[in-house]
């Protein structure tokens, strides 16, 4: 039976680097796409003359999957993605980053989620040097987006709703009438997040199915984003801050702080609290005691390893913070001062 | 019979070592203590040390503790967890230091007994692990019994 699916990837400057694994891993798929379409914004060799390719693409036409290697613009994979919407002739379009391994059976778990009001469906998102282990922070509420904590990103067990999805994910042509932004920068920051968030938008579900796992082999060099600048990043962030506004999301801004301390450190702290609460709203408290703060229904309280997730942690180590300015006040100043 | 509350030890070193927070003459204090008929409870965990106490309650939970502190005319401890733990339930008490600096570790609630400046250690924040132990830098036991007394007389 045919998937109806065609799978698509922007790449840049990684023939010889992570888009060989990604496709052969399309390739050994259990349900496989019909046809895959690579979008070069690189150096466009002709792939076919490299041994590597010729191996990759005949192993592909053996195992059913049509390719094609079509030369980008040059102007960014959200170029790409959207000449991908016009280009496929399938129901359903499979996007994929050139730095991503797909599990076997990633895309055949992924269209057992399809129904006629889904609009798009993805799996895990898991980086192998990062901690994976989930973090009950983590949320794809289009209000938590500044979390940075994707369900995508950890591992847990199930099928969720969510308001947004994150890179690689499954999408019905139908549900993408609304296009991808343009004007955002060569990187796209954030495109993904409104491209879907647009889709929920219109009515259609989005999902997570967690049993669909794609690995994330992230890498420094090649890809779309390469030879960016600051600026970039800054200038797409202003214009989803604006879409945000727009489709009247008010993000929750919560305070994280770390005490990957001694008991009394915590104490102290819990003293401080109070007026740190006038400051913040929104508290999540990462702790190496949470029996201190069990009667405070306030506060979120996470683990250590949780925090670290999220931040860098030495950063909310009040010792190295006195360290640093020669503190001659009290330790309960002292969190005061890093926190209000 | 009036009853205090002491917190002698701060936590075990990673090394191994004696913590130099630890002071030496508890059992002088207790003494002192109970000649003046006040009954002395130890607290602390499971393991540690026992002092010559007229009673010992370890490995209590904060609820248990904080019970035990409110009974009590009041405690006393070396810069451990107790004196933050003492703060947060506003019960002044008597706290020892040593080699650390009362001025950021201490409360200004409490008696913070400290022999000289000259004994605090240069680098504040560093590991303990680097810092000798030194029975020199602590006050006599006479001023801690003093000092207790004084808060158990006036009632404070």
């Amino acid at each position: 039976m045919k998937s109806n699916v065609t799978a698509i990837v922007s790449t840049k400057d990684r023939y010889y680097t992570s888009l060989p694994n990604l496709l052969v891993s399309i390739a050994l798929q259990t349900v496989k796409p019909e046809r895959l379409i690579i979008y070069d914004d690189g150096e466009q060799k002709d792939l076919r003359s490299e041994p590597l390719y010729t191996n990759i693409f005949l192993l592909l036409q053996s195992v059913g999957v049509d390719w094609e290697v079509k030369f980008g613009k040059r102007m960014g994979q959200v170029h790409n993605h959207q000449s991908s919407i016009e280009d496929v002739k399938t129901e359903w379009i499979w996007r994929l980053d050139d730095d991503n391994v797909v599990e076997a059976n990633c895309l055949e778990n992924l269209l057992k989620n399809i129904e006629t009001n889904v609009g798009a469906i993805g799996g895990l998102v898991l980086d192998p040097k990062l901690n994976q282990m989930n973090n009950t922070l983590a949320s794809n509420d289009i209000e938590d987006i500044f979390l940075g904590l994707n369900i995508q990103w950890f591992k847990w067990e199930g099928v969720r709703e969510v308001d947004h999805l994150y890179s690689t994910f499954i999408y019905r042509k139908e549900a993408a009438k609304h296009g991808y932004c343009l004007d955002l920068s060569r990187v796209g920051h954030r495109e993904e997040t409104m491209f879907t968030y647009e889709m929920k938008r219109s009515g259609w579900k989005l999902i997570v199915d967690s049993s669909a796992v794609t690995w994330h082999m992230r890498n420094d060099n090649g890809g779309i984003r390469s030879n960016t600048s600051a600026s970039m990043w800054q200038h797409d962030e202003e214009i989803f801050r604006k879409k945000l506004q727009e489709w009247g999301v008010n993000p929750r801004n919560i305070k994280l702080i770390v005490l990957d301390s001694g008991i009394g450190d915590h104490f102290v702290f819990k003293k401080a609290l109070a007026l740190i609460k006038e400051r913040h709203k929104d508290i999540v408290l990462a702790v190496c005691y949470p029996q201190v703060f069990e009667d405070d229904k306030d506060l979120i309280l996470i683990s250590i390893a949780e925090a670290r997730q999220m931040t860098n942690i030495d950063e909310h180590n009040v010792y190295r913070w006195m360290d640093q300015r020669n503190w001659k006040e009290s330790i309960e100043d002292a969190y005061l001062r890093m926190y209000i | 019979m009036k009853k205090i509350i002491i917190s002698p030890y701060s936590k075990l070193m990673r090394n191994g070592k004696r913590n130099p927070k630890n002071y030496p003459y508890w059992e002088e204090v207790i003494k002192g203590l109970q000649r003046k008929k006040i009954h002395v409870i130890q607290t602390g965990l499971n393991g540690e040390e026992k002092l010559d106490a007229n009673e010992y309650v370890f490995n209590k939970s904060f609820n248990e503790l904080s019970e035990l502190v409110r009974i009590c005319k009041t405690w006393a401890s070396v810069d451990n967890f107790f004196q933050h733990f003492c703060y947060l339930l506003e019960k002044p008490g008597v706290v020892i230091f040593g080699r650390s600096d009362p001025n950021i570790f201490g409360h200004k609630m409490n008696d913070n007994l400290l022999k000289d400046r000259s004994y605090l250690r240069a680098k504040q924040f560093n590991f303990w692990e680097e810092v000798e132990y030194s029975e020199e830098c602590f006050v006599e036991p006479k001023l801690v019994i003093d000092t207790i007394l004084r808060r158990v007389s006036n009632g404070i």
